[in-house]
């Protein structure tokens, strides 16, 4: 689609511009050979910073000046490649609605970082890139009221109360009180503010007092989407929140490729330009029956592939005849009546529909012979040339997809004899327009001429293409601007090209006397000013008198004393604002009529030469806050106005241009470091931040929602500012800013400002650089050691969190708290991991204690090896007090354990006791006693103890074997009793007294 | 109170002289003798358990220890474990074997601790948790052969408990006529090589 209408804007741009070119054509009516006004305009360089601008009129006749500006009907040639390779595909760019998406899916294809393939239709019916920025949006949601201490512990990194309109994190610790009667957990909550509430015990609704309630926080992303205008305003489409949810503000399309052949593209775009040409044919009522106003134009269309067989697919197309269908006439057998035939009128509807007819019998199979195509084309003008009583514009476009040849590959006598046939058409005053759409096609490249054929795999082809079509062109063999020579790549150029032209047709005409109300009218362009305090008075006029005979030669004019009645006045287009001060030279009172310049005739013979001229000199300075740049125009406009009520010029200046140097750049650094936490970094809104930069005396706004620096478009219209910054790498920052730095580190800035078009200030323009620093503060972490009790249940994470008294970020050495930092500290995510098998089936299975080990991390990413690890020791002193480095152990946790007293009652004296002692019911150990005493067992897990005496030994007695003590972490020392009733008197007996048999204490 | 061999005959010699010096004693006697023989009977007295009663009319009594060779703590081996009828009476003997755990300080800690294997003495038999010695022993006299003559003692465990084996021996002699009485007393009845429960 996109190549069709490409196509068809080229001709149709062609068409206008033929139809334009002449439009302003210049005539004078008088007694001298010279016809109509001579003006001229031209910017020296001063080299001293200001540039000196020059205008001179004179009138050639006696000061009637007709301006015509209705269409000249116009002949157009299309002389179309029909040749095989027209069958291949081309690639045309075709736009799909992505449908309802989420934001996620269309984030992932932003064009400010993602995928780039994210676009949106204007109401005209184009598309814009789209950018999606992403922040992230917190919500809170209230806790129950009635969660109670260890619900909020549980949740400690999520806790936050409402200060204002703000949430403010809150931090909960506790610690394990122990009491003989009532140990307990104590919970303090820390608030913003600094005050702190306490609250003891596990299952307390804590009173917060005026904090409550507490929040929880959920982080979601916020997507913006946006795209920049025409204007360059940078203009939002929707936004939405979630990453999961879909955007419905707006139809986005993905941007892909379809492919219709070359043929069927040609095809569609000639048709479009015809129906154009048909229309404008009509002239401006649009209907053919009403004739008066309609416009002669003329097409004649030919083919060209091989000169014969193939399908004879060289050939006249818009004619009568069966060489291809119910048209065509083979190039061999063309008569000179069929040059005559060929060229159909477009303002009648038998010509239109001929035109038609050629255009859908165009048939790919052949080779590429241009040079036949052109001889067909040279000889339809040569058949039908301009008569003499008419004005008639004439064009040929040529239109080809391949290289010139009889075969395949480049043949070199094919072009040249093309290049010489048109180098005839254009000698005769037609305008030659090549339109290329094959592979490499450019426009803007002179391309090579090649020592000779080349084959058809040549990686010289396009290079040899470029250069044939340049020169077949009108372009000469030059690149130009605008350019004769058309490629694909310049369909947004022609489109621009095209809208223009078509608003400067007009109908009718006009006729003016430039006498001494004219004024000659210079508005200053926005890039330049007169030097501060400039009047009037400063503006230099000057007549000269015209000596003859030719115009242009230095002794042709002599200065006059005095400025004969003109005078100048300085006005603003735009009062009111700064930069159009004084931007306007009125010139008025030169009478250009009576003093037309020209050789005095009497009875066909010069007699003389009389006339003056009119030259006004000023200087000009770049106004400051201009940036420079090559082919800077010196004026907006400059133009010759009939009188002061006249709003349109009857003659317009050329406008000169000047090239003007590129001030310097400096860039400022912030001069401290900024600081970052681990894993952060400097977000694309604070990347500039500290940043300075000016180029000349222009600061640059470097905010990224700025639109164009902060710069007036004139200040930065013929130079393009860039401004990169680039990682430690040298890796270009993305869209987001410098994100996951983990080490310090720094990054550059670098500004430059190139000329964008070519002149005296070099092409690689100007280019500063400047450095900032990044600190990247780091988190340190104290604990303290830990206790745990042999056999109860394994701490949980808030347990282990217990330890961890300190959270800090450091800089070498410096607090975080004593800086100003850029963002928010990360939240830590912590997990511990105790030693190895000390742990089993979710209990304390040690008595030694337990190094724990610790794991930082940020969000997914762990960060133990960027954290430092500090230990407090224990009071008293558990002698380990190792700080390691990577947090393993970061702390220890004491085992203690339980005791259990056995006491014995109600037995004799000299006797033994022997007891069976029971943990959760399962026999845990033996114990003997002598008489009534006790016996202590130590080292014992948390657990429930009884015990039962062995009657079978005391078996006088009956035994009491008293109740259950339960050994806990609060309760960590029992004892049980046990009291014996005598039942038994009979027999003699007696018992030895209890030989224990202990290894010796371990002496420490 | 816990035998220390050392100790034991350093007490007796104490209390015998205390016995032989102490007027309270002469009084003593006196005093029961005079009730005997108001009472006007002879009683023989057949239990020593029920507390400090002194029958001074029939001394028989029924006591015993533990007669060993001094535990190796360095190898753990504890050898030739057997038992001495101290009384004046033939009597039956038999032998309870505690073990438990101890930690470094030689403190009673938790912990299951099984018996290290070993063959008991000829005429031992282990019966219900007991080990009785099936042959009658004379009044001052020990089982010809001893209930241990070798054990090795766990020197350290390698569970979460932890500590090392500790055992305590203790033994227990009764008369051994009329066989109600160990029947009565220990539920058992004891011929030369069996224990069976007492009917």
């Amino acid at each position: 689609m996109k190549t069709r209408k490409f196509i068809s804007l080229v001709l149709i741009c062609l068409l206008s511009c033929a139809m334009l070119i002449p439009a302003i054509p210049v005539s004078a009516e008088g007694e001298t050979p010279g016809e109509g006004m001579v003006i001229n305009k031209t910017a020296t360089d001063n080299d001293d910073g200001t540039y000196e601008i020059q205008l001179e009129a004179y009138a050639t006749g006696e000061a009637i000046i007709s301006e015509e500006t209705r269409d000249i009907p116009t002949d157009i040639i299309l002389v179309l490649d029909q040749s095989g390779s027209m069958d291949y595909d081309f690639s045309t760019t075709v736009f799909n609605s992505y449908g309802t998406r989420t934001n996620s899916y269309f984030y992932d294809r932003r064009h400010n970082g993602g995928s780039n393939n994210l676009w949106y239709q204007l109401d005209d019916g184009s598309y814009a890139s789209v950018s999606v920025v992403r922040q992230g949006v917190s919500t809170y949601t209230t806790w129950p009221a009635n969660y109670r201490n260890r619900d909020y512990y549980d949740v400690s990194n999520n806790l936050w109360e409402k200060v204002g309109d703000e949430y403010r994190q809150v931090t909960l610790t506790r610690e394990w009180v122990w009491d003989w009667f009532n140990s307990h957990y104590e919970f303090t909550y820390e608030f913003s503010d600094g005050t702190s509430v306490t609250s003891n015990g596990n299952d307390t609704v804590p009173n917060l007092g005026s904090h409550a309630p507490l929040y929880s926080a959920y982080t979601d992303y916020e997507y913006t989407y946006t795209y920049t205008d025409n204007n360059g305003v940078l203009q939002t489409i929707g936004t939405s929140t979630g990453a999961n949810t879909n955007f419905t503000g707006a139809t986005f399309y993905e941007r892909g490729t379809a492919n219709i052949t070359r043929l069927a593209a040609l095809k569609n775009a000639v048709t479009t330009f015809a129906n154009s040409v048909a229309t404008k044919a009509a002239g401006p009522d649009g209907n053919l029956a009403t004739t008066e106003d309609n416009v002669n134009h003329r097409i004649a269309v030919v083919g060209f592939a091989s000169q014969s067989g193939y399908g004879n697919n060289t050939e006249l197309l818009s004619i009568s005849g069966t060489n291809s269908g119910t048209v065509g006439v083979a190039y061999n057998n063309i008569t000179p009546q069929n040059l005559l035939d060929v060229v159909q009128d477009m303002d009648t509807t038998a010509g239109q529909t001929m035109v038609t007819n050629a255009i859908n019998a165009l048939a790919a199979r052949g080779a590429t012979e241009v040079d036949l195509g052109m001889d067909m084309a040279e000889r339809i003008l040569n058949a039908n040339p301009v008569p003499p009583e008419q004005e008639r514009n004439r064009v040929v476009v040529v239109f080809t997809d391949g290289s010139p040849t009889r075969s395949d590959g480049f043949e070199k006598d094919v072009a040249e004899e093309a290049i010489s046939i048109a180098e005839n058409i254009k000698n005769a005053g037609t305008t030659v327009y090549s339109v290329g759409i094959f592979d490499g096609a450019d426009a803007t490249s002179p391309g090579t001429e090649p020592s000779g054929d080349l084959p058809p795999n040549s990686s010289n082809l396009p290079a040899a293409s470029n250069w044939f079509m340049q020169n077949l062109s009108s372009n000469n063999g030059a690149v130009q601007d605008p350019s004769y020579y058309l490629s694909a790549a310049d369909a947004e150029t022609l489109n621009n090209i095209f809208q223009q032209i078509a608003e400067q047709i007009e109908e009718g005409g006009t006729t003016v006397t430039l006498g001494s109300e004219t004024i000659i009218k210079d508005i200053i362009a926005p890039s330049f000013a007169l030097p501060d305090g400039a009047t009037a008075n400063d503006i230099t006029l000057e007549t000269w008198k015209y000596n003859g005979p030719d115009y242009g030669a230095a002794n042709a004019w002599t200065k006059n004393p005095d400025a004969m009645g003109a005078t100048a006045v300085l006005g603003s287009t735009n009062p009111g604002d700064p930069t159009t001060t004084n931007n306007q030279l009125d010139v008025t009172g030169f009478n250009y009529s009576e003093n037309w310049a020209g050789p005095v005739m009497e009875d066909g013979a010069i007699t003389g030469y009389r006339g003056h001229k009119l030259v006004i000199k000023f200087t000009v300075r770049p106004r400051p806050g201009f940036l420079g740049g090559n082919q800077v125009f010196t004026n907006t406009s400059a133009g010759v106005y009939e009188n002061a009520e006249a709003t349109e010029p009857v003659l317009t200046f050329d406008r000169p241009t000047v090239d003007v140097p590129i001030q310097t750049i400096n860039i400022t650094t912030p001069s401290e470091n900024k600081n970052v936490y681990l894993l952060q970094g400097v977000p694309a809104t604070d990347i500039h931040g500290g940043v300075s930069v000016t180029i000349g005396t222009v600061s640059l706004n470097l905010d990224p929602a700025a639109v164009n620096w902060g710069l007036q478009p004139w200040q930065n219209e013929y130079v393009d500012v860039s401004v990169v910054y680039k990682d430690a790498n040298g890796d270009p920052i993305p869209p987001e800013g410098l994100q996951n730095v983990t080490e310090d580190t720094h990054y550059s800035v670098t500004v430059t400002v190139e000329p964008k078009a070519a002149g005296t200030v070099p092409g690689a323009g100007v280019t500063q650089t400047g450095n900032v620093s990044l600190n990247v503060f780091k988190p340190e972490l104290t604990f303290k050691d830990g206790s745990v009790y042999y056999g109860a249940t394994a701490p949980t994470d808030s347990d282990y969190a217990a330890s961890l008294t300190s959270t800090l970020w450091k800089h070498n050495g410096v607090l975080s708290t004593d800086v100003t930092m850029v963002g928010t500290a990360p939240v830590l995510a912590l997990t511990y991991t105790p030693e190895p098998g000390k742990i089993v089936d979710g209990k304390v299975n040690t008595k030694q204690d337990i190094a724990v080990d610790a794991t930082v991390k940020i969000g997914a990413t762990d960060v133990t090896t960027h954290t430092t690890f500090l230990h407090t020791a224990c009071d008293p002193p558990c002698g380990w007090n190792v700080e390691n480095p990577d947090g393993s152990p970061a702390f220890l946790l004491h085992v203690q354990t339980c005791s259990l007293t056995i006491t014995k009652t109600g037995g004799a004296a000299d006797e033994s006791y022997v007891f069976d002692v029971f943990k959760d019911g399962v026999k845990y150990s033996e114990v003997s006693i002598w008489g009534n005493g006790s016996e202590t067992l130590y080292e014992l897990p948390v657990g429930s103890y009884t015990i039962a005496e062995n009657t079978g030994w005391s078996w006088r007695y009956s035994a009491n074997n008293g109740g259950t003590a339960t050994l806990t972490a609060v309760n960590p020392n029992g004892s049980i009793t046990c009291s014996n009733t005598k039942t038994k008197y009979s027999w003699l007996n007696g018992f030895s007294e209890i030989v224990r048999n202990i290894f010796a204490p371990i002496e420490e | 109170m816990y035998q220390r061999k050392s100790k034991e005959a350093k007490m007796r010699r104490l209390l015998g002289r205390l016995f032989r010096n102490s007027r309270m004693a002469t009084i003593t006697v006196s005093v029961v003798l005079l009730l005997a023989l108001t009472i006007g009977g002879t009683i023989a007295w057949l239990s020593t358990k029920a507390g400090p009663l002194v029958n001074p009319f029939t001394p028989s009594k029924v006591t015993c220890e533990v007669t060993e060779e001094d535990f190796n703590d360095e190898t753990g081996i504890k050898t030739n474990v057997n038992v001495k009828n101290t009384g004046d009476t033939e009597a039956y003997i038999r032998v309870k074997l505690v073990t438990y755990r101890t930690n470094d300080a030689g403190q009673h800690i938790g912990g299951t601790a099984a018996l290290p294997t070993f063959t008991p003495g000829e005429n031992w038999v282990a019966y219900g948790g007991f080990y009785y010695y099936t042959q009658p022993v004379a009044a001052g006299a020990s089982p010809a052969s001893a209930l241990i003559s070798s054990i090795t003692l766990v020197s350290s465990y390698d569970d979460a408990d932890g500590g090392r084996q500790a055992i305590d021996i203790v033994a227990e002699a009764i008369q051994s006529k009329p066989a109600t009485a160990v029947g009565e007393a220990w539920g058992v009845s004891i011929t030369p090589g069996i224990v069976s429960d007492y009917d």
